[in-house]
């Protein structure tokens, strides 16, 4: 039975890409890859609830792993800038708003595939749930970004996948 | 916070050859310099620098400049 904080919410693949993008930027990146994917999904109330962390938890893991590698190259944690401020995303994005866009991030190429992967068994590609791009992004294995940060949080793989097969009612 | 014990363990394993920690390293520099960069063309921009000047401080034209920072791109 599904429960109502688990109940996934069907999120627009557009949106979530634009979301992802606003992610990348606030932290300087110029592609949004798998771990942006991740911090997206938190436009999901569900995913929260699923993943038992939050998104200031997640934003924080992907800026103390930063801080890491920077001091492996002897950069010391006073070596820092601020984050970069985000923008408003659409919930529904029509193609218009998206290609007038000019300075829109391109998407890394396993990003890409975690997102078409997902929405392969839907009759709208375009329609994905949060649930089903996060049960792509768990079978991903480190240096993926995204596998990354979910061992960093200290995350269960494996119990996060039986709570989704719980809220999903036909599978 | 690192402590300095925590640096020394992280050099250490840099110079172990570890890529996983250095190619993270050299993203986050990246990062850490595209967040440096937008940081100081807002504060040239609050300072009254053209977007002329900004793109000849940076190398690059006052378009690119002007496309990747104006406000009103979005």
């Amino acid at each position: 039975m599904t429960t109502e904080s688990l109940a996934p919410e069907t999120l627009h693949a557009w949106a979530i890409c634009l979301q992802a993008g606003e992610e990348a930027r606030r932290r300087g990146d110029r592609r949004y890859g798998t771990d942006h994917l991740l911090l997206a999904l938190f436009e999901d109330a569900s995913i929260e609830a699923v993943l038992g962390v939050n998104l200031q938890q997640a934003r924080q893991a992907l800026a103390s792993l930063d801080q890491e590698a920077l001091a492996a190259l002897g950069l010391g944690s006073a070596t820092d800038a601020p984050p970069l401020p985000m923008r408003a995303v659409p919930k529904k994005p029509t193609i218009w708003a998206i290609m007038k866009k000019k300075d829109r991030l391109r998407i890394t190429p396993a990003a890409k595939k975690v997102l078409e992967e997902a929405s392969k068994p839907n009759r709208r590609r375009l329609q994905v749930t949060g649930q089903q791009v996060l049960a792509q992004i768990l079978t991903l294995q480190p240096p993926d970004p995204a596998a990354v940060l979910l061992g960093d949080l200290g995350v269960n793989t494996s119990e996060v996948r039986r709570r989704l097969d719980a809220a999903t009612p036909d599978s | 916070m690192l402590t300095s014990m925590n640096i020394e363990k992280l050099s250490a394993n840099l110079s172990s050859d570890d890529p996983a920690i250095g190619l993270r390293a050299s993203l986050a520099l990246h990062r850490l310099a595209e967040r440096v960069e937008a940081n100081q063309v807002g504060s040239a921009r609050e300072k009254g620098w053209s977007w002329q000047q900004i793109g000849d401080a940076l190398g690059v034209t006052r378009q690119s400049v002007h496309t990747k920072y104006n406000k009103e791109s979005s």
